[in-house]
């Protein structure tokens, strides 16, 4: 009941009171009654009121005061206004001070229930857009940071070359090694903010396709290998037997298992190892990726999944990252309906868990 | 009198540290480095620079958090300390912001990517005063 809508409707005749209760409490709405302007003021006073029905014809405080008293008391209060036919011209005034819809006596129960549920849709509407708006700078400003620093790198160090800042040749071929990776690095990221935000809109309806996750992983695996090669790094598979195909969004599988190896292969030692077990019981697959590498430290375990998070120590101080390669791990596992966890040691490794179902 | 200035560059960025290096490699100074806050902090208090490049995103101790420690520590507070700020002016309801930068008491602000002559002249001023 936590959400539970709170309703003041304030109206000198018992009778209105009454049916407003009626109608509105089927509703499942918490009501509350005032027979007089000055009433429904301490009342709206002494509670923040999602929606307030307020009589425009009263004797004593009359509706129009409430209503602008209610405006800077209450300003998120929204405030339906009721009145008779004789005084609709009233109504259009007060909406034009802020009121957002009027309904005229006698009205029936469906017209009552229509007008709040009009009232808390269109709030709900705001809300949502504002949130968006604010979700939407935030962005644009994270995105502002995380390009204009490889992008400020690239530009320093080109200039300097063209300077002829640097002279030492070996130095050169480092500055335009760095150039190379941190160019590398921020077309992924701007590759990931794309696949992020895509997951994220379509996140109601990834395809559903038969997919072998063991064939999927062994593909995966392959141009996986050469680079973990150059690094020493073996993969050791072991795959259940009687691993069924899931349903599942093909290609957003294969990046999950693409990012999850990356990793792997990223924060390991040399000569290290990567294992994949994947099992199966009566509801999910299960799939275990252990790595010798790096570990993830207590502290930013609980944040490893957050979008554009990066640990920040000595050993990935240099390494290019985006941050946002497990935030989407995680948006395609949760919009397949499954699970994932972490476990790691620093200095010792890391294994991710997937569950992934095995119908929905 | 051609004294050689100690400078200290706190930053953990490698290729931002190497571009400062860069920037300051024709100057009279000697160029003490450390790469997060905290080791600024120490740094900082073991050697008494002649002024201090701080920058603000950084692990283990962001550059506000060591402004902060260096301007209340009686020793260090009088060691001109620029601030190298990667969000722009325009936001500032960020944590970030050179504005609320503002409070606490850095000698001046320089946006990254750091324009070099910017930095040289900066940081030229600062050590004429002393």
């Amino acid at each position: 009941m936590a959400n539970s809508v709170s309703i003041l409707v304030v109206d000198d005749e018992r009778v209105v009171l009454n049916s407003c209760r009626a109608i509105l409490s089927e509703q499942e709405y918490h009501v509350e009654t005032a027979s007089s302007g000055e009433e429904g003021l301490r009342l709206a006073e002494r509670r923040a009121f999602d929606v307030a029905l307020i009589d425009l014809k009263m004797p004593g405080m009359p509706g129009m005061d409430l209503l602008s008293k209610l405006a800077e008391v209450r300003p998120k209060t929204i405030r339906i206004v009721i009145t008779g036919f004789a005084t609709v011209e009233t109504a259009i005034k007060a909406m034009k001070q802020g009121a957002f819809e009027y309904i005229c006596k006698p009205f029936t129960p469906d017209e009552l229930e229509a007008v709040v549920g009009k009232a808390l849709e269109n709030r709900d509407l705001r809300e949502a857009a504002e949130q968006a708006q604010r979700e939407k700078e935030r962005f644009i400003l994270t995105i502002y940071h995380q390009l204009k620093s490889p992008v400020g790198v690239i530009k320093g160090y080109v200039n300097n070359l063209l300077k002829g800042v640097i002279t030492d040749e070996t130095e050169k071929r480092n500055v335009l090694e760095r150039c190379l990776k941190r160019s590398e690095a921020l077309l992924q990221s701007l590759e990931d903010l794309l696949s992020l935000s895509q997951l994220k809109s379509r996140k109601i309806q990834p395809k559903r396709e038969l997919v072998k996750l063991e064939d999927l992983v062994r593909c995966a695996a392959e141009g996986w290998n050469v680079r973990a090669q150059e690094k020493g790094i073996q993969l050791r598979l072991h795959v259940d037997v009687q691993l069924p195909p899931i349903v599942a969004d093909r290609e957003q599988i294969e990046h999950l298992f693409a990012n999850l190896l990356d990793n792997a292969l990223r924060y390991n030692k040399e000569n290290g190892s990567v294992e994949l077990k994947a099992t199966v019981n009566r509801t999910d697959v299960r799939i275990d990726l252990s790595d010798t590498g790096i570990g993830i430290a207590e502290a930013d375990i609980a944040k490893i999944f957050d979008e554009f998070y990066r640990c920040q120590n000595e050993q990935t101080r240099s390494m290019p990252g985006t941050g946002l390669g497990l935030s989407i791990v995680k948006e395609i596992v949760e919009a397949h309906g499954g699970r994932i966890e972490v476990r790691s040691e620093i200095g010792k490794g890391t294994t991710f868990t997937v569950w992934l179902p095995l119908r929905d | 009198m051609a004294e050689k200035f100690r400078i200290l560059v706190v930053e953990d960025d490698p290729d931002d540290l190497a571009l400062i290096k860069m920037a300051l490699k024709d100057e009279p100074y000697e160029i003490l480095v450390a790469h997060n806050g905290k080791e600024g902090v120490e740094k900082a208090r073991a050697e008494k620079p002649n002024a201090i490049v701080l920058d603000i995103m950084m692990p283990e101790k962001d550059g506000f958090k060591a402004c902060e420690e260096l301007k209340s520590d009686p020793d260090c507070a009088n060691i001109p300390v620029l601030m190298l700020t990667a969000v722009g002016q325009y936001f500032s309801s960020t944590q970030y912001a050179v504005g609320s930068g503002m409070r606490i008491e850095a000698e001046d602000y320089i946006e990254k990517p750091v324009d070099e002559k910017v930095l040289r002249n900066r940081l030229a001023h600062f050590l004429k005063r002393k």
